[in-house]
């Protein structure tokens, strides 16, 4: 195999990387397993460009949610702190809008960036559960919406001069994607041209092991926590702009799901080690498909949602665990 | 020579013990202070007990889990699934319907543990992932409408008078003392502590570490359904917002009683103190007209600071 890669890096770099691509990811056969399937089923409503287009934007939606805490569960930790960056994030851009003016979009990477610095430095230096610690984090940031909103005696946390950013300039591409689009080559570039993410693999198959190759593992880990906080906190701007130049004010944990499922069902491993941002686009994808063809489906209830959800993150879970094979977990 | 009473060694030896002690009487002059009619009359205690007590039985089984060193989010969607099966079947079934709702709760327990001990998922996304598929599941058998009983019968399971106090509290101190009896007493609870304490160990010392954590998931839900069934009859009704807002508070009793969440360390015996602040809290807090959002950051940011003061820093090598 080995040969073959080299023969290939010298004549045909980019097929032989796409045809390794598509073999190391089992996502894409899913993903076009879905296409064929819903667009033989319901081809009218599947491939309707009303329906593409609002798959485009449930995409840039659910895979900002998820494209930064995937660089966290390459060390084996986990961030579910998203939620509340992007609420809270959103927040603040309400609030500081009248001081700032549009510039004030700019708070939410910001916020992100601090946040992850946050949880990074309490994680690695007080040794709490990451899980605990950010679910705690997203917790409180969560609430923290909730009570601006209820004291500050409006209904939804609008922010109406936004509204420009909603007018996409190419026909077919939803602006929320075309907004997500630099949070994903922010996420490709980390990964793949600079060295965090080799180091953040090191650390996450073998932290020993990394500590005595004479990585700094405890800089690593804060700056994974806070490129996770920080690419979630860019990614909410397109969010924002697809809820409507809002946040969402009220928490139901049981959204968190949504990052996690992508991740797990783009092939990145809970123990980490190995998979990365651009397995985790793929996961989104598929997470997507799936929810978007199942309620063009005839008979299906919208009531069972949650039902349907919560057995495709057991079913991904489950097929995921090979992986985990001897680890020790807790 | 004898060492002075309250040393140095002495209070870092037992912070975990002196924190929520100190912390309940601050909690409580506080209260009384700012508020003259907190705890002014019987009735006043009656109501903290009510508010305390089938948060109690919930919180026991997950100091259990906790102790193990796992962590379990489908708590609070156990606990409304089985108060919803109890409430939609009283009417066909009468009480025949609380073993059916503690034997879907159980069935939740061993698919948590068999995730864990036999896949090897990490408990919080195997629970996850558990608690989305009981919130479905209460969502289709009620339709998402509440279900009330006005059936004497149904109430009086939880709200019986017993010198002076509700029945409701004398299940949950029931609940708690087996708690302390399974944890201190039965070989199984003396696993539990040494899973939490060194997993590696307890598998070379001979322990079955995946029997102990089935089982150990499975009284964790068997109790979250008990509660839920305990609350419905308290409320007289099974609806979706049941335990909607119990995670995070669940979660800070437990390590405020001072249980560790790494595991091995603290017991469900600290969890009564725990459950007493956070519910006092709660019930002072809401008696002064504060927010309940501020309420939940209050919760929030006391969970983060209790779990760096009680993690045990020595026996940690690698913290994921």
């Amino acid at each position: 195999m080995s040969g073959n890669l080299r023969r290939g890096a010298v004549t045909l770099p980019i097929l032989t990387s796409a045809w390794r691509l598509i073999r190391g990811n089992p996502a894409i056969w899913a993903i076009l397993g879905l296409l064929i399937i819903f667009s033989s089923i319901v081809p009218e409503r599947f491939l309707s460009s009303g329906n593409l287009i609002a798959i485009l934007k449930n995409f840039a939606v659910t895979s900002m949610l998820a494209v930064g805490p995937t660089f966290v569960i390459l060390l084996g930790s986990i961030d579910v702190s998203y939620m509340g960056i992007w609420m809270f994030g959103g927040a603040l851009v309400w609030l500081l809008y009248p001081y700032l003016g549009l510039a004030s979009i700019f708070i939410y990477p910001i916020f992100g960036l601090l946040i992850g610095l946050f949880n990074g430095v309490l994680h690695v230096k007080a040794k709490i559960p990451s899980f605990i610690l950010t679910l705690a984090m997203t917790a409180v940031l969560a609430f923290l919406t909730t009570y601006v909103r209820n004291i500050s005696g409006v209904l939804t946390l609008t922010v109406p001069a936004y509204n420009f950013l909603r007018e996409s300039p190419i026909p077919y591409l939803p602006s929320p994607f075309l907004l997500a689009l630099p949070t994903i080559a922010i996420s490709i570039f980390l990964m793949f041209f600079t060295k965090l993410g080799t180091y953040l693999c090191a650390i996450g198959s073998n932290e020993e092991g990394a500590k005595l190759a004479g990585i700094n593992v405890e800089k690593y880990k804060v700056l994974a926590f806070m490129f996770s906080g920080f690419l979630v906190g860019l990614g909410s701007i397109a969010i924002f702009v697809h809820l409507g130049n809002q946040t969402r004010v009220d928490f139901d944990p049981s959204e968190l799901v949504r990052g996690l499922a992508a991740i797990v069902l783009g092939g990145t491993p809970l123990a980490g080690g190995m998979g990365g941002p651009h397995r985790t686009l793929l996961g989104a994808l598929v997470y997507v498909l799936i929810f978007n063809g199942l309620f063009l489906l005839p008979g299906v209830d919208p009531n069972h949602l949650k039902l349907y959800i919560g057995a495709l993150l057991l079913g991904a879970v489950v097929i995921a665990s090979k992986a985990l094979k001897g680890a020790l977990i807790a | 020579m004898r060492e002075s009473i309250p040393s140095r060694e002495w209070l870092q030896r037992n912070l975990n013990t002196i924190i929520p002690v100190s912390g309940l009487i601050l909690l409580l002059i506080g209260l009384r202070i700012a508020n003259p009619y907190f705890l002014a009359s019987w009735d006043s205690v009656i109501t903290l007990v009510y508010g305390m007590s089938f948060f109690l039985v919930a919180a026991c089984g997950l100091t259990l889990v906790i102790l193990m060193g796992s962590f379990d989010f489908s708590v609070p969607s156990v606990l409304k699934l089985s108060a919803m099966i109890f409430a939609v079947l009283y009417p066909s079934l009468g009480f025949l319907s609380i073993p059916a709702a503690l034997a879907v709760s159980l069935v939740f327990g061993f698919v948590n543990g068999l995730l864990l001990a036999r896949f090897n998922i990490p408990s919080f996304m195997a629970t996850l992932a558990t608690s989305m598929i009981a919130e479905g599941a209460a969502q289709v058998i009620s339709g998402g409408y509440t279900r009330m009983i006005t059936d004497p019968a149904f109430r009086a399971l939880s709200t019986t008078m017993i010198a002076g106090l509700p029945s409701i509290f004398y299940w949950a101190i029931a609940i708690w003392l087996i708690s302390i009896f399974l944890t201190f007493v039965t070989p199984f609870g003396r696993a539990i502590y040494a899973v939490g304490g060194n997993l590696v160990g307890a598998r070379l010392a001979g322990i079955n570490v995946k029997m102990v954590r089935i089982l150990t998931f499975m009284v964790c839900s068997l109790f979250a359904g008990l509660s839920g069934i305990l609350y419905a009859s308290q409320i007289q009704a099974g609806h979706m917002q049941v335990g909607v807002l119990d995670m995070i508070p669940l979660f800070a009793s437990v390590v405020v009683g001072g249980t560790a969440l790494t595991g091995g360390v603290g017991g469900v015996h600290r969890t009564l103190l725990g459950v007493l602040i956070i519910r006092w809290l709660d019930s002072g807090l809401s008696m002064l007209a504060i927010d309940l959002n501020v309420r939940m950051i209050v919760f929030g940011v006391i969970a983060i600071v209790m779990a760096i003061l009680t993690i045990d820093r020595r026996r940690i090598k690698i913290m994921k």
